[in-house]
């Protein structure tokens, strides 16, 4: 398995693990808000910027 | 790497779990349909994760194919629950949407927050 090497890899690991926690945020706040639009909110914008944050990861981990 | 893999899948798998417990227990259906939607982009992020981590780009179609899958999913139930808006008299919630919160505390003559 291919290791950490240059800078890229840092930045794909970083953006990798903080897209996976707004996604672990979105789960959380569809089960603790009260009200649909409430759990709508929190079940589209964390995850948005999360799968976001990943795809960017992707692209730099996939470039080197 | 290994690590990584580990702390990803751990934090999205724990995001899975809880949206299935709201897909299980959501007492309308528009909760289930929000529920659906969290876990779908949470397979697709699953599948970007592995993507990245092992420079293995043959599972982007798939990546795809789950969006696609995701936003039909979400649309198709919208679009009847338009219809089921239209064919109610009032604002829904006689043919089972849900009420806000604040409605429901404004109804139920509750002290608020």
């Amino acid at each position: 398995m291919n290791d950490v090497q240059t800078v890229g890899d840092v930045v794909a690991v970083v953006l990798l693990l903080a897209g996976s926690f707004l996604c672990l945020t979105a789960g959380l706040g569809l089960v603790r808000f009260p009200d649909v639009l409430t759990r709508m909110h929190s079940g589209t914008k964390p995850q948005a910027l999360g799968v976001l944050l990943i795809m960017v990861a992707g692209a730099t981990g996939l470039q080197g | 790497m290994t690590v990584v893999y580990g702390l990803a899948y751990l934090m999205l798998g724990a995001g899975g779990l809880l949206a299935l417990v709201r897909l299980a227990r959501g007492p309308s259906l528009l909760d289930r349909v929000v529920a659906t939607d969290v876990l779908l982009v949470i397979v697709s992020a699953g599948l970007a994760v592995y993507a990245a981590l092992a420079r293995d780009p043959t599972v982007v179609p798939v990546l795809v194919v789950v969006s696609l899958l995701a936003f039909v999913g979400s649309v198709s139930v919208a679009r009847y629950i338009g219809g089921m808006l239209l064919r109610s008299g009032g604002d829904g919630q006689d043919v089972g949407l849900p009420e806000a919160r604040e409605e429901q505390e404004a109804r139920g003559g509750g002290a608020g927050r």
